[in-house]
């Protein structure tokens, strides 16, 4: 049985998408850690071919609390920057697009599993 | 090179819109971040290796009453590890250098939130069956702020993972963790993060996983250094939160180029500070159509 590192791990980020103040078992790791990140298994590295991806993707999304607000405060108009007609809740759509560009220069994998 | 040496050179940005979980200004907040890096790997022999990269950060919010946050920051990370198929020992360093463009004040005195950082870590993998895997990582972070306005601090950091797949549809994700952090939107506002998370996984079909996910995080604020237009009051007794949260997510792929995800959540947060309780409800439908493909795995 093989297990599948790659599919858990985006079930979780989309969990955690939801709630990105929390921490998480997944560790954020900014470009410089993922940069110096140990080398890929084998299979993957002798894969890996030139490759240019675009993705195109729209999210539809209900927020009930946007302002992250306590159950106390009924009247938003006072809170500092807020707009007119304020409200709690919202409906948000938010269009994305996604490129990937990759040329890889020089393969290198762990050599005892070569 | 050679076979034995590595590298990485690229950028990132980013821009999104910044979430109101820890801020006082409620207008909207556009966070761009732009990174540019560069990595080097040399392989010493077949397991061992050393590497180290650096990188550079530009960061800006649009709310100019949150633009204290605004910073360009320099990094560099070096470290060595032993490593095989599926296990892994290693070490990292992480310094960084962050300077902050724009003024705030606290307690009434102007002070620049720049700061410098480092990190000090154990990186740790291994699988104790075909179906178990551990990850984690251990050590030290030190933030030190050349002003007297804001207090410095450090602590230990630890992150552990238990992945296990009882069967070759369902698995289960573990996690654990403490964490000196501070939310996007107010980096001046430190705590340390204490947590745990349990993920089960079932991949129902080749086309529809579904997973399930709830955690627990306490936050104790470090000096409580809030910056923003209202005034908190913290003498006497630092900053304490909790937050539950759990979310279900559906993603589906009627076919490679298309994948769907339908998620749902709810987060609550308490505080011994009633201003920074709430309780939020979301849920999301997601679309994402590969358009163009040109080699991509193989």
């Amino acid at each position: 049985m093989k297990i599948h590192p790659n599919r858990i791990l985006f079930a979780v980020a989309m969990s955690a998408s939801a709630s990105t103040s929390m921490g998480g078992a997944i560790e954020y790791k900014d470009p410089l850690d993922l940069a110096v990140a140990a080398p890929e298994t084998s299979a993957a590295a002798q894969q890996r071919i030139d490759r240019l991806i675009l993705y195109a993707g729209d999210t539809f999304a209900y927020d009930n609390n946007i302002y992250r607000l306590p159950a106390s405060v009924t009247d938003l108009t006072p809170l500092p920057g807020i707009g007119s007609n304020p409200s709690r809740e919202d409906l948000i759509c938010a269009p994305t697009t996604t490129d990937t560009f990759e040329i890889p220069i020089s393969t290198m994998y762990q050599a005892a599993t070569a | 090179m050679g076979g034995v040496l590595s590298g990485k050179v690229g950028a990132d940005y980013s821009r999104l819109l910044g979430g109101y979980a820890n801020t006082q200004v409620y207008n909207r907040d556009i966070v761009n971040r732009s990174d540019y890096f560069a990595s080097m790997r040399y392989q010493v022999g077949p397991r061992w290796g050393i590497f180290g990269g650096l990188m550079g950060t530009t960061y800006s919010v649009s709310a100019a009453q949150a633009n204290f946050n605004n910073s360009t920051s320099k990094g560099v990370d070096v470290g060595a590890d032993y490593a095989t198929e599926l296990n892994r020992i290693g070490f990292d360093y992480r310094y960084n250098d962050s300077r902050a463009s724009n003024s705030a004040v606290l307690n009434g005195v102007v002070f620049d939130p720049d700061y410098r950082e480092e990190r000090a870590r154990v990186l740790f993998r291994y699988a104790l069956s075909e179906k178990t895997i551990f990850d984690g990582s251990a050590g030290y972070l030190k933030r030190d702020y050349p002003s007297t306005a804001i207090g410095s601090f450090s602590g230990e950091i630890w992150r552990a993972s238990f992945q296990w797949q009882p069967t070759p549809k369902t698995q289960l994700l573990v996690g654990a963790w403490q964490q000196l952090d501070a939310d996007l939107t107010s980096q001046t506002d430190y705590f340390v993060d204490k947590g745990f998370s349990l993920t089960p996984e079932w991949i129902a079909s080749e086309k529809v996983t579904v997973s399930f996910s709830v955690s627990h995080d306490t936050q104790n604020y470090v000096g409580s250094n809030p910056v923003g237009p209202i005034p908190v009051d913290f003498t006497g007794q630092a900053r304490h939160d909790t937050l539950t949260g759990e979310t279900g997510s559906v993603i589906y792929t009627p076919i490679q180029a298309i994948v769907l995800t339908f998620s749902a959540g709810h987060v609550k947060r308490n505080s011994n500070f009633s201003q920074f309780e709430y309780n939020d409800l979301q849920s999301s439908a997601n679309i994402t159509y590969k358009f163009y493909r040109r080699g991509d795995y193989q």
